[in-house]
């Protein structure tokens, strides 16, 4: 059986399809000026757009719902702050993304979780069936060894196999150089494999 | 190419777009191979990692709080503004001071007080004999209004004046001091 193996190269040219060469979306640029002019709405929009992305990613980070709740909201709040900061020299989303590697980096939580937490989803008891109950279980098993890992290559993963960020664009987030986001990225596939044996399914 | 791959040059083999150096040296290198295949192996588990999905009435609460928690600080920011403003503030009260300074109506001669009588702030007035104005105010009496006058000392007449009588004492006064 051949397994589709989605590499970095096969994300990168799917969101390059997607993505404007110009870097700054043209509905972000309106709406950040006009937050700027004090339409609050505006920043609602921001809001609207990313929460997923930015939700997701601190998901990933921290591996429960209701920290990743907070740091989303987080996220948002210091980039409300920091709006007047934003030159629109890259892309909105990476500059939010750099602000939310920051406050995954920074963030500790208070509270004490379990070595696993059932998703909202399963914990509906909207889907039941055996197969979904496997796959969230082995997804469970990757996030909580992504979880384990060291901060910087926890956050240069997520940023490049579920953000579809570019090694350029890792290393403006991260203030590193592209061969240090290389290197971090190679460290924590190697550990993930590693401590997960031979697939997630074991 | 001497030695093995190095750590940043790993992500470029998973990518397909290592150099033709790099290649050559994975094909002949088995423990390089190894650490390949550990590469892919990990990307392939990475993809597995699903975040669930929060119920679909989440976002709009989340919204919402992201918008108290932005409401909550606009309410507070103005007082660091106002704070942040206290040099511009300052700076603006220092030009409207150097501005009054520099155009009041000019302040006349201090007058001598050579031949003055000096009082001390709790001195008593003096008695109607020591009362210089006393005289002037003598001088005017025979004005139609000299009748009326039954205060016991000058000062205390002209307490007890009206705004119209004050006026017509003065204009009374001019005209016997020829001012």
């Amino acid at each position: 059986m051949t397994t589709l193996i989605v590499t970095p190269a096969l994300l990168a040219s799917a969101s390059e399809r997607t993505r404007p060469a110009s870097g700054l979306r043209e509905d972000d640029r309106e709406a950040v000026e006009a937050c700027r002019n004090g339409d609050t709405q505006a920043f609602d929009r921001l809001v609207e757009r990313y929460q997923r992305d930015v939700y997701r990613l601190c998901y990933r980070y921290v591996n429960n719902h209701f920290d990743a709740s907070d740091m989303a909201q987080e996220v948002f709040l210091r980039a409300y702050r920091a709006l007047a900061k934003f030159r629109g020299d890259s892309a909105f989303s990476t500059w939010l993304y750099r602000i939310a590697v920051n406050t995954c980096l920074n963030f500790r939580s208070s509270r004490k979780w379990p070595a696993s937490e059932l998703s909202e989803t399963l914990a509906d008891g909207k889907r039941g069936a055996l197969e979904e109950i496997e796959r969230e279980e082995k997804a469970q098993r990757v996030r909580e060894a992504i979880r384990h890992l060291p901060e910087k290559q926890r956050a240069t993963l997520i940023l490049r196999m579920y953000h579809d960020l570019s090694m350029d664009e890792i290393a403006g987030v991260m203030g590193s150089s592209v061969g240090t986001v290389k290197a971090n990225l190679f460290h924590a596939l190697s550990k993930l494999r590693k401590r997960l044996g031979g697939g997630a399914e074991e | 190419m001497r030695g093995h791959i190095t750590d940043d040059q790993w992500i470029d083999v998973a990518d397909g777009v290592a150099s033709p150096e790099v290649r050559a040296h994975l094909e002949a290198c088995a423990e390089c191979r190894a650490t390949a295949d550990e590469v892919r192996g990990g990307w392939a588990l990475a993809h597995e990692a699903d975040v669930p999905e929060p119920s679909p009435l989440y976002w709009d609460s989340f919204r919402r709080r992201v918008g108290q928690a932005i409401a909550a600080e606009s309410v507070s920011r103005p007082r660091w503004r106002f704070l942040s403003m206290g040099g511009a503030l300052a700076a603006a009260a220092g030009l409207v001071l150097a501005f009054s300074i520099a155009t009041r109506v000019p302040v006349p001669a201090p007058i001598s007080t050579a031949h003055a009588v000096t009082l001390d702030a709790w001195s008593p007035l003096p008695a109607d004999e020591d009362d210089d104005s006393l005289p002037v105010l003598v001088a005017v009496s025979t004005s139609e209004y000299a009748s009326d006058v039954t205060c016991a000392n000058v000062d205390a007449c002209v307490l007890d004046l009206s705004d119209d009588e004050a006026q017509d004492v003065e204009d009374a006064l001019r005209k016997e001091l020829a001012l």
